[in-house]
């Protein structure tokens, strides 16, 4: 079964009763379970649009989106903020870890939304970090961490819940070339190792060419969907 | 991790918490030290009011508190006495002949109420008056007066003097007899020092041709500030009602009891407009607070919070800073009234009110009361204040919010 289904999904942003823009005209996609892959498309394209979609962030004006096989449009609003916090994982272009927690904690920040207890928490973060080699950051707030740490920290917030997807918007934007590696061969190996499927939209080549899959969104349609030939 | 959240989220702005936490202070310590003051006058009119005449309840015959005919008695004082100290376990009890008359002297005469009391029943707990000149009326009925300080200036009595009492007797005939004085008193009601006339009880009886039957049982708690509605209740199911009345003193001098309302309302008055330049406040830093954090409640929203848990930690954060502020607003409201200690009333110190006398000095304490107000007043203006904020972050589309800067 497919993680993330859609089907002829159309997203008009409307203004004062008026379409102002047709951000999405009839996208139809299909993730697998465990692909890494992106989505690119010049500025306007509908790449933001479709990754709202994704993460059950935003409703479309027609079509269907299915998370592991549940369709979203007919869920309610509490039922949508539970499906996020279970099945999704975000990484945003500016971290945005929450500045008051510690590095641990904002890892361990979904945990606490599902319920799991303080001393599971802390055992489940405590070996991600390890194997993430963050552990020097889990006492840290943000404010004292390089962009690259945050962005790593993010991503171990992203994956602590065990997701079925981590939707990652522009991941690399903000970081140099050195810490955008990193951040990928991190969530490449994650990828490999634990299976998590991964989806970036992105402008950085050094991204598109570690993807597996790539999909091309040109006004609001799917260009091209391309698969690496190692993958 | 809610309220670490909540904590740590409201000294992000050191400057704007303290400056929030300290109008609650400037608010919360407004109201405690207000109430305080109010309530510590009132404790101590009660006060007069329950260790002096009136007690903190009293017992009649039926029908005696609307027409005060003297045939209207107990008429087995011992063993109402003794289904009261039962009900009451505790509570001191004093029997009371009351009637009216006329007092004479030498010089002059006056209307007189005459108060027949056994001073064997007169514990630490009864302040019924203070002997200024003379002497009590001892132990044993030997046709003693003592009489209050404003009659005997009137009359001209002195201790030793004789003071002529004329009145109407229980079976109708006309009652008169002399005494002799043996005290002046001060008690703690004008209308009393300028009308009393105290004898012993047994005099009194014999004075008004009561027998042995006694017109009221006057009931006085451990605590003289005591609330009375459950001693009330208490003793009204020991006792027979078709015979006898329960009564408490807010139901004899309803006057008093009004007056203590009407001053708390005000008071309520003052405590709202606190309340609303507080709230104000509280709600301009909620406001302020949320829409700085936009982005953040969007990524909150994104994570999977649900939006009721986003309501709760925008309250928690204002409820955190109403907590600081009523901590702070009590105890300096308390180190005010400490330090001022007692408020001098001056001028104002012998006019009565509903029947009591103010008291010349009022000793400041905390009030429980005081607390009460400012406890609810803190979690109002706090809830108020974060209510709105609170409902619009939890409301935030997380697509958009996400992306703020």
């Amino acid at each position: 079964m497919a993680v993330v289904e859609i089907k002829d999904v159309v997203k008009d942003y409307v203004e004062d009763g008026e379409v102002v823009t047709h951000a999405l005209r009839g996208v139809d996609l299909r993730i697998e379970k465990g692909e890494f892959m992106a989505i690119a498309g010049p500025s306007g394209s509908g790449k933001t649009t479709l990754l709202n979609l994704l993460g059950a962030l935003d409703t479309p004006t027609s079509g269907s989106v299915r998370i592991d096989g549940t369709e979203l449009a007919k869920m309610k609003a509490k039922a949508l903020s539970d499906l996020r916090r279970d099945r999704i994982g975000f990484v945003f272009q500016a971290y945005n870890l929450f500045p008051v927690l510690t590095a641990a904690e904002n890892a361990e920040y979904v945990l606490e939304l599902q319920g799991v207890s303080a001393a599971d928490r802390h055992k489940r973060v405590g070996e991600l970090f390890d194997r993430l080699g963050l552990k020097d950051l889990a006492d840290k707030r943000p404010a004292k961490m390089s962009g690259g740490q945050q962005q790593r920290v993010a991503v171990a917030r992203a994956i602590a819940a065990e997701p079925a997807i981590v939707l990652a918007d522009e991941p690399t934007a903000n970081l140099d070339q050195e810490n955008g590696r990193a951040l990928m061969d991190m969530m490449r190996e994650l990828n490999r190792d634990r299976g998590i499927t991964f989806l970036f939209s992105t402008h950085d080549a050094m991204v598109l060419e570690r993807a597996d899959r790539v999909v091309h969104l040109v006004d609001g349609k799917v260009a091209t969907d391309e698969r690496s030939r190692a993958a | 991790m809610l309220l670490t959240l909540a904590w740590r989220n409201i000294w992000r702005n050191h400057r704007r918490t303290i400056l929030t936490v300290s109008a609650l202070t400037a608010g919360i310590a407004a109201i405690v030290f207000l109430d305080s003051y109010r309530e510590s006058t009132f404790k101590q009119m009660i006060g007069v009011v329950t260790t002096g005449l009136v007690g903190n309840l009293q017992v009649h015959g039926a029908g005696y508190q609307d027409n005060p005919d003297i045939s209207t008695v107990i008429p087995n004082p011992a063993q109402t006495m003794a289904k009261l100290q039962k009900a009451l376990p505790g509570a001191h009890l004093e029997e009371r002949v009351v009637g009216y008359g006329l007092g004479g002297s030498a010089r002059d005469s006056d209307a007189v109420m005459i108060l027949g009391i056994d001073p064997a029943q007169q514990d630490a707990r009864s302040r019924l008056f203070k002997v200024v000149a003379g002497m009590g009326l001892g132990s044993a009925p030997a046709h003693r007066a003592v009489v209050g300080a404003g009659l005997a200036s009137r009359l001209g009595l002195r201790p030793g003097s004789e003071l002529v009492l004329l009145g109407e007797a229980a079976d109708r005939s006309m009652a008169n007899d002399r005494y002799m004085v043996s005290g002046i008193a001060k008690t703690g009601s004008g209308d009393l020092d300028d009308s009393a006339v105290f004898l012993q009880l047994k005099d009194a009886q014999s004075f008004f041709a009561l027998g042995g039957a006694i017109h009221e049982i006057l009931v006085r708690l451990e605590d003289p500030g005591a609330a009375s509605a459950g001693p009330l209740a208490a003793a009204r199911a020991a006792l027979d009602s078709k015979s006898l009345e329960v009564l408490s003193w807010s139901q004899m001098l309803p006057e008093l009891k009004g007056m203590i309302q009407q001053k708390r309302n005000g008071q309520y008055g003052m405590d709202f407009v606190v309340f609303l330049i507080v709230a104000l406040g509280v709600l301009n830093t909620m406001s302020m607070s949320t829409f700085e954090r936009t982005r953040e409640f969007g990524v909150m929203a994104s994570l999977g919070t649900r939006r009721r848990r986003i309501l709760g930690l925008v309250v928690t954060e204002s409820l955190l800073q109403g907590l600081i502020g009523l901590v702070i607003g009590v105890a300096l409201a308390a180190a005010v009234l400490h330090a001022v200690g007692s408020i001098d009333f001056g001028s104002m110190a012998g006019q009565d009110i509903g029947g009591v006398r103010i008291p010349s000095t009022v000793t400041l304490s905390l009030q429980a009361r005081a607390i009460g107000d400012a406890f609810s007043t803190a979690f109002f203006i706090a809830l108020v204040g974060a209510l709105w904020p609170a409902y619009k972050a939890s409301r935030l589309a997380p697509a958009e919010a996400t992306r703020v800067v």
